[in-house]
């Protein structure tokens, strides 16, 4: 029998509460486990994981010639969201967006919020991803971050916590259309009735939003995914999202721009391109502009945009709002652009370019998180109580070299989740990564990419590293 | 549809054709050893060179070979990754360029290109040949008519079908046509001059290698004789892999795409397939062995080659640019002195 | 008049370029007139204002073309500066303008002038014993004049500060590019500015007068932005006239751009200023 010997050991579970009693939200899932031996457990298990390989839902490891491919481990056990609490991330992540959307469009305008001193300057110019290039460049309908992957975690008392706003251009939205799909075949029988709200719609309502967001309110505007290629690790969820959305997946050598305007080339000759889905870094898109020895990018990009003969998204520099200095601020700026107090709670934050701070993060930082201000992924990165003397050093030289580029942050014991591990659950940290997009409305599909740590007492839920995922359910209600 | 996707569907499908015409070409050569009595080295030597003269790797091979024998041909031609026209190369190229598309084709096709693929990588691949190679190139071939089938069935017949089908018919008639030469090469210059057990039985090797032997005796009741294979490879209008069937399929399929009528012509590579399809409608098999059948096929070999380019320069022109040497170089910059 | 000829050895396309060629408008000068002429001439070209207020024009030539051809025409009126230069600069109202927007790109360093604790210990050396921002500046001015040497050839166009600090030659790009590290890493806001020279007919310059030249300019207390010209060891007057500024060359460079094409290129560049009253 599964749970006999399972513990919460003392973190907070999500699906058990303190006294090991069952959550409501979770009493279906775990009759229904009951009726299922280890063996038939397993056996979905490998299933499930076959069909991943064969469909090719692959990430590719850099760094590694030979079987580049793997799948990203998938956990049946599913997490689960009852109604109310997704009500209220949904207001919180609503209001978080709408203030990093304002102040993207202030900080390339304006600059209010740097001329009344709520965000120094220093921290804004010194951003690696601060585009100077884009000040005063008009965005249709003032959207910036049209697609926000926000990861979420849960304090050891249950609070949900916003530990970073994937600007830029996060992925992963594939893996959870993907997860779900696996999860209906695993539980052909009790998933229509486990009261689970649909994700279905996410790739039309993406659609939705890249037209909404076309120069001039263009009507049937073309729409295409641009991706880096088929060596990107990302490249799979670049096909899929482009072939629900039914547009065209774009390579930068596909584009060509003529007269400040975007066109790609086909068979039939050069048609013109209205908005552009990006799935490449700024620093690569336009090899006129950014980095020159760019192959990835489309010369002239830059230019069109300027033009307002074509819109991308997310716009180019969406990163300095999730920059992990600028992180900090977003409180204050929910304050300062809406008068409204912020919703969701986030990570205290010390600055190493900050003398208190610095001095506070010298001494205690075998005790901290650090983060590199500009790095995703989990690269970069430093966990104090678990690394170390010699990382500890390294990280201390690294920070008094580049203070800027540093910040750190109590380590926050995620909140753990049953997990498949060799024959029986075991609890594992998760994080939650909503992904949110901003059209006409702002749309949050009702699930996530939950991310759990496979190894034993790891923190660190990133693919690259050793990160499985799970199907999210949010109930249609509380039970 | 973006001329980057119609490239990589043309060659998905060139390199399936080729994997699969190499793949019977070997199993046709090493089943032929068993029909011979033990054979010296220079023996084997003669066997072997027209098998990877018809791969077009002669160069490659020598450089990385000692000796031409059943051991190093056949792992030259179907293992080795070095070599852009071994089974394992071309399939694996087919595969690369379907994932480079993977949104364009239906999930079966590429299912089926993946499966191949994680099939070839594997130790069992190895293991299958070693056990039996005729296993093997079974399934090799398997896989590709398993392609061709699903193709036909789940991918929707429009213009990215069609440069499918062109690449296909191209390299079909490219490979018959190579495959064909192999004889001259063992062949005395004059034809009437052999004959005898031996040469009957190279002649229906060589229908086999192009699956040719019982539709060739469905027609031809008699032996096997050099000038009716000959004939039948060549302008047999109705067996699918002659090189006048995959000609006049290839400019039908080019027609489609373009949406121009037969006896007209839109573009330049429709023009120069157009021109060999009447060239080869209004010839005859005493036309090819007039000008010498190797001159023929030669000829043959080298219009495809000119289809090709066409192809390449009308349809795939945007196409990406050879990044290596046309990477976009900073304009030069004056010191402000 | 600025001339720029491109002649590449083979065609090449897809060229897309920005130039900062239109002089600024300010207190101290006025642009009149300015005319931009390309060769080929089917050339887009959209202008706008970048980060540093200047005046860029982007153009794109997209056919195949051997020779590119960009000449810029502007009529400039300049005036005499007539800000008392006497008062005192006190260096404690330098203090914290870093986080200022106005100062910040200012004060870092920048792709070109990385600073680094050799110039700031430099500077300091240099600077000690003065407390007046306006004299410190003048005496990093005079410094860079009489140790650095005037030498065309001994740096290129992408040669940053710290080379020039060891080989201590260089032309007023790098001078400009030194000027600019010594007094940041003092705490002085100091830009890079690009721009014209008018040298009277008969006077003998050392400078040859076929390039844009360059200066910088300093933010001094009570005052304002002045213009220093290390390469002559003078502050700028109405000789002078200001086309762009910005952290370092990079961000004025004069023409920059790509193109597609393995062609090699060879560039020449004309640049004269003439009085017109």
């Amino acid at each position: 029998m599964f749970f006999d010997k399972y513990s919460t050991d003392g973190f907070f579970d999500e699906m058990f509460d303190e006294t090991g009693a069952v959550r409501p939200h979770y009493r279906a899932i775990l009759e229904r486990l009951s009726t299922l031996t280890e063996d038939k457990y397993e056996l979905k298990r490998q299933a499930v994981d076959l069909s991943f390989l064969r469909q090719g839902i692959t990430f590719t490891v850099y760094g590694d010639d030979e079987g580049t491919e793997k799948i990203f481990p998938f956990d049946l056990m599913p997490r689960i969201i009852p109604q109310s609490e997704w009500e209220f991330l949904e207001r919180g992540l609503t209001q978080r967006i709408q203030a990093l959307n304002m102040f993207l469009k202030d900080v390339y305008s304006e600059q209010r919020i740097i001329k009344e001193g709520i965000i120094p300057a220093s921290y804004i110019l010194s951003g690696k991803h601060f585009r100077r290039e884009f000040m005063n460049v008009d965005i249709p309908r003032d959207i910036y971050i049209h697609i926000c992957g926000t990861d979420l975690i849960r304090d050891e008392k249950g609070n949900y916590l916003v530990l970073e706003d994937n600007a830029r251009s996060p992925s992963g939205v594939s893996y959870l259309l993907e997860n779900r799909q696996a999860m209906k075949r695993a539980f052909p029988t009790f998933f229509p009735k486990a009261g689970v709200r649909p994700v279905e719609n996410y790739s039309e309502e993406l659609l939705n939003t890249l037209q909404y967001v076309a120069p001039n309110g263009k009507e049937d505007p073309v729409c295409v995914l641009l991706t880096p290629g088929h060596f990107n690790s990302a490249y799979f969820e670049h096909c899929f999202l482009a072939r629900q959305m039914g547009i065209e997946i774009v390579e930068g050598s596909d584009l060509v721009v003529r007269d400040f305007k975007v066109y790609m080339r086909t068979t039939q000759g050069l048609q013109q391109v209205d908005v552009i889905y990006r799935r490449i870094d700024d620093d690569f898109i336009d090899p006129s502009v950014f980095r020159p020895d760019s192959m990835l990018g489309v010369p002239g990009l830059v230019n069109a945009l300027r033009a307002g003969n074509v819109n991308i998204a997310n716009a180019i520099g969406t990163g300095i709002a999730d920059d992990k200095l600028i992180y900090a601020f977003v409180p204050d700026m929910i304050r300062f652009y809406m008068s409204e107090e912020p919703i969701l709670g986030q990570v205290e934050t010390f600055f190493a370019s900050e003398e208190k701070d610095f001095t506070y993060i010298m001494e205690n930082l075998d005790q901290l998180v650090v983060k590199s201000a500009n790095e995703a992924g989990g690269y970069g990165m430093l966990i104090g109580p678990k690394a170390s003397k010699k990382e500890v050093e390294d990280f201390r030289a690294m920070i008094k070299a580049d203070p800027r580029n540093f910040i750190a942050q109590p380590p926050i014991m995620l909140s753990r989740h049953p997990t498949w591990a060799k024959g029986d659950f075991e609890g594992r940290h998760v994080d939650l990564r909503p992904y949110i997009l901003c059209g006409e409305k702002t749309s949050i599909v009702p699930g996530g990419l939950t991310r759990v740590a496979l190894n034993k007492g790891s923190l660190v839920v990133n693919s690259s590293q050793g990160g499985g995922s799970k199907d999210t359910w949010v109930l249609y209600s509380d039970e | 549809m973006l001329s980057r996707v119609a490239d990589s569907l043309y060659w998905m499908s060139r390199y399936i054709e080729r994997a699969e015409n190499i793949a019977r070409l070997l199993d046709v050569n090493l089943q032929l050893l068993l029909d011979f009595e033990a054979m010296d080295d220079d023996k084997l030597k003669e066997h072997w060179e027209p098998v990877i003269r018809a791969a077009g790797e002669e160069e490659l091979f020598n450089e990385l070979y000692d000796q031409a024998d059943s051991q190093s041909v056949t792992d030259f031609l179907t293992f080795n990754r070095e070599n852009p026209s071994s089974v394992i190369s071309c399939m694996f190229a087919a595969r690369e360029n379907a994932r480079m598309i993977r949104d364009q084709i239906s999930t079966e096709m590429w299912q089926c290109l993946n499966h191949a693929y994680l099939f070839l990588k594997s130790n069992n691949a190895k293991k299958v040949w070693e056990d039996g190679p005729y296993e093997f190139y079974k399934q090799i071939l398997d896989y590709s008519h398993l392609f061709q089938g699903m193709t036909d069935s789940t991918f929707t017949h429009t213009e990215g079908y069609y440069f499918m089908q062109v690449g296909k018919y191209l390299e079909r008639a490219e490979k018959t046509s190579r495959i064909l030469d192999i004889k001259y090469h063992i062949l005395l210059p004059s034809v009437e001059d052999v004959g005898g057990a031996i040469d009957a039985v190279q002649w229906g090797a060589l229908l086999r290698s192009c699956s040719a032997f019982e539709a060739y005796h469905s027609i031809y009741v008699t032996s096997v004789n050099p000038l009716k294979v000959s004939d039948f490879l060549i302008f047999n209008s109705n067996f699918p892999r002659s090189i006048l069937f995959s000609v006049r399929h290839l400019d039908s399929n080019l027609r489609k795409i373009s949406g121009s009528n037969p006896g007209f012509y839109s573009n330049d590579v429709e023009r120069v397939s157009g021109r060999l399809v009447s060239d080869m409608t209004y010839s005859n098999i005493d036309d090819a062995f007039k000008s010498g059948l190797h001159e023929y096929l030669g000829m043959l070999q080298e219009r495809f080659v000119e289809i090709g380019e066409a192809m390449f320069a009308n349809y795939m022109f945007h196409t990406r640019p050879d990044m290596a040497t046309e990477i976009a170089s900073q304009q030069q910059q004056q010191q402000q002195q | 008049m600025h001339s720029t000829h491109y002649r590449y050895a083979s065609p090449v396309s897809d060229s897309i370029n920005d130039a900062h060629l239109c002089p600024v408008s300010d207190d101290f000068q006025q642009c009149v007139s300015f005319q931009l002429d390309f060769s080929p001439q089917t050339v887009n070209v959209m202008r706008q204002l970048d980060f540093y207020t200047n005046q860029v024009h982007h153009f794109e030539v997209m056919e195949s073309h051997q020779l590119l051809e960009v000449v810029a025409r502007s009529e400039v009126e300049t005036f005499t500066d007539q800000r008392d230069f006497t008062v005192s600069c006190p260096p404690e109202m330098l203090v914290g303008l870093g986080r200022n927007d106005r100062y910040y790109d200012y004060l870092a360093g920048s792709q070109r002038v990385a600073l680094s604790p050799m110039i700031q210990h430099e500077a300091k050396e240099i600077i000690a014993g003065i407390s007046d921002v306006r004299q410190q500046v003048e005496r990093v001015m005079g410094y860079i004049f009489e140790h650095f040497e005037y030498a065309p050839g001994t740096t290129h166009v992408e040669s940053d500060v710290l080379h020039v600090f060891q080989i201590q030659r260089g032309v007023c790009q790098d001078f400009a590019h030194v000027m600019i590290g010594l007094c940041r890493s003092v705490g002085i806001p100091t830009r890079y500015v690009s721009g014209y020279f008018y040298v009277t007919p008969k006077s003998q310059s050392t400078v040859d007068n076929t390039a844009s030249h360059a200066w910088v300019e300093c933010y001094l207390p009570n005052i304002g932005w002045v213009g220093y010209d290390p390469t002559h060891d003078r502050r700028t007057d109405a000789s002078y006239i200001k086309v762009a500024m910005g952290r370092d060359y990079v961000d004025v460079r004069p023409l920059a751009g790509t193109y597609r094409g393995k062609s090699t290129v060879e560039m020449d560049v004309t640049v004269s200023v003439q009085q017109l009253s």
